[in-house]
């Protein structure tokens, strides 16, 4: 019995985060949809305007607030390996970037090492902090994204040796993620 | 089908530790073994002498052999045809990138221990992170070691390339508390980034673990994710998942015979697996957990309370409970360890989106400042999505509903207060205020069901 009733307060801590994470997956909300894109072979930089027309202050709010994350989600491919990873931007037009993160193709992704079933891997980048200041100084009805092709460093800068086929690729706010 | 929340709390529970697959007496019988940086190695480091001495000894052994070179590279990935057992399993993408990856180091590494007749043998790890550490390791470099290979990108065997600080970075998920978003994130990067970035057989899935390197970049993949459960802050293992805890990998032991594993076989690499890392510390201990089915609970409904609004401007002040008839059994329920008291809110719905959300006070006593460190905090109301009504919804309105477990507020309050009233208290928050004036709720917000139940195991 004595161990029923330890079993079960473990039982309940865990029922109660993994409820707070199933919340968090139905609290997410699409800000802004981008058209697909590809970044061809050999391109090192990639600049995409985003329209967020309409949704500024939803977007400020969520990227302030303690309670949410604002995420760009995106889902990508490749024939082959670029051999390259590709460093994210996010800035006000003409403004500083700054840099949420990077894609990585790596396995998850490749169609030409695809077992079984292919499915694009999925990328999640969180902007919060960039959106933020990339919006402070700036009334923009715009953002970029940019992609910046990397490599090793200390050689000559890696130039990509495959196509990046961005299929889908959302400006998210959810439920805060990070602490 | 999308998360439902009541669904989840209906499907899941309880707990008893999960069984082992392997033996873990007899490795236990082992001394416990530290994985070193290989920062401060020379060739002529015992780790890298013994790792050299090993591959030397496993390239020479028939490509259908499971301790070869070759056959331990395929487990990971090959461009070799034919199928052998565990060949080309590696997991990315997948809920089991950190745990696959953990499994194979695992028997790698023991594998090592053998090949090299070096008992003591453990897989250094690449600590990158280090901006001393960026070039490739000296001895990896060396053309007459078995360490080397030439199918690396250009720079590295020449000492020239490095990796870049946005390649080793681990800010893009050290921060993350959800498993599977931080796990998804460290595979991106650094392990994927470092993998392209030394490009060559690193570059690509079915190469990589033939490079030499390879094992000592997952060592440090390893470490990560011990370093990101310590963190603390609701970081755990998927404990609830119990696909992860339960899909069996295939490897091989030193001696050749098959070995299977589970999630739940590697959650404590040094009291499972019997090693830890270099200045790691203490490593946190989780525990698998037998997941029971719903039906072994039972539900019972203490209060029904009203509906209550909450109407744009200031807080409302405190809603509140008459508790008197209730009182002693929430006294006494609070304090048991098998039964959990939920404050249940539904059918919430908002004319708009609030600017604020709620915290959720229970039992907060009158005149104390509201905080969310004290016991009478149990959560937010953030609406978000669900329970708004002017917004386009895919699939139709949806109120809104949250649960929060009260045990301690409910401790706390009726421990202190005989009255046989508790007062409900929710205060609106938000990104900030502007010169000091107050957060105000500006939609028109109605909660209409409000309970305390309390659930518990059935008694059979």
């Amino acid at each position: 019995m004595r161990t029923t009733i330890i079993a079960a307060g473990v039982a309940f801590a865990a029922l109660a985060a993994s409820a707070s994470a199933a919340l968090a997956a139905s609290s997410m909300k699409t800000l802004v949809r981008l058209a697909p894109m590809t970044i061809p072979a050999g391109t090192m930089e990639k600049t995409i305007p985003v329209n967020i027309r309409g949704v500024q202050t939803q977007l400020l709010t969520a990227a302030k607030s303690r309670q949410y994350d604002v995420t760009l989600e995106l889902d990508v491919e490749a024939e082959r390996s670029p051999q390259v990873f590709y460093e994210v931007y996010l800035s006000a037009p003409k403004g500083r970037r700054y840099h949420v993160g990077n894609v990585t193709l790596f396995g998850a992704g490749i169609r030409s090492e695809a077992r079984g079933e292919f499915h694009p891997a999925h990328v999640q980048l969180f902007i919060s902090d960039a959106v933020s200041l990339a919006l402070r100084k700036s009334a923009a009805h715009a953002l970029e994204i940019t992609f910046v092709a990397k490599g090793a460093e200390g050689g000559a800068a890696a130039k990509p040796v495959a196509a990046l086929v961005i299929h889908n690729a959302e400006i998210v706010a959810g439920p805060r993620q990070r602490s | 089908m999308p998360h439902s929340r009541r669904r989840f709390l209906k499907t899941t529970a309880v707990a008893v530790a999960g069984a082992s697959m392997f033996d873990v007496r007899e490795l236990m019988a082992a001394p416990p073994f530290t994985r070193l940086d290989v920062g401060p190695l020379t060739a002529t480091s015992p780790a890298l002498v013994s790792y050299a001495k090993a591959i030397k000894a496993m390239q020479l052994l028939p490509t259908t052999n499971p301790l070869s070179w070759a056959y331990q590279a395929a487990i990971h990935g090959t461009t070799i045809s034919g199928s052998h057992p565990a060949w080309n399993t590696c997991q990315h993408g997948t809920p089991y990138f950190w745990s696959w990856h953990r499994m194979y180091l695992y028997w790698f590494e023991r594998i090592i221990r053998k090949m090299s007749n070096d008992p003591s043998f453990a897989l250094p790890f690449w600590n990158y992170e280090s901006s001393s550490e960026r070039y490739l390791p000296v001895p990896f470099r060396n053309a007459s070691s078995a360490l080397y290979t030439s199918h690396r990108g250009a720079g590295w065997n020449a000492g020239t390339s490095f990796l870049s600080s946005s390649a080793v970075a681990t800010s893009g998920f050290m921060p993350i508390v959800p498993y599977f978003t931080a796990q998804g994130n460290c595979e991106g990067t650094p392990h994927g980034s470092v993998h392209v970035s030394i490009g060559g057989w690193m570059g690509s899935v079915p190469t990589a673990a033939q490079d030499p390197i390879f094992y000592l970049h997952h060592a440090n993949i390893d470490r990560l994710w011990n370093a990101w459960l310590k963190q603390g802050g609701g970081r755990t293992d998927p404990l609830t998942d119990n696909a992860w805890k339960t899909t069996k990998f295939l490897f091989f032991d030193e001696n050749g015979a098959q070995k299977w594993m589970t999630g739940c076989d590697v959650l404590r690499a040094a009291e499972q697996l019997n090693y830890t890392y270099q200045n790691e510390g203490t490593q946190v201990k989780e525990y698998c957990l037998k997941v029971l089915p719903w039906w072994v609970f039972e539900k019972e409904l203490v209060l029904q309370l009203p509906p209550f609004k909450l109407p744009p401007g200031p807080d409302p002040g405190p809603i509140e409970i008459n508790i008197r008839e209730a009182r002693q059994k929430l006294l006494t329920m609070s304090k048991e360890t098998n039964t959990d008291i939920t404050l249940e809110l539904d059918d919430i719905e908002a004319d708009k989106q609030p600017s604020v959300y709620w915290e959720v006070y229970a039992g907060l006593p009158k005149g104390t400042k509201p905080s969310s460190d004290s016991p009478y905090y149990v959560g937010n109301i953030a609406l978000f999505g669900h329970g708004i009504r002017d917004e386009h919804q895919h699939d139709g309105f949806k109120p809104a509903s949250f649960e929060f477990k009260v045990d301690r507020a409910m401790q706390s309050a009726l421990s202190k207060d005989a009255s046989g009233r508790m007062d409900l208290t929710l205060v609106a928050r938000g990104a900030g205020t502007k010169g000091g004036e107050a957060i105000r709720n500006d939609a028109n917000v109605t909660i209409g069901k409000a309970r305390l139940a309390v659930r518990r195991l059935k008694k059979t």
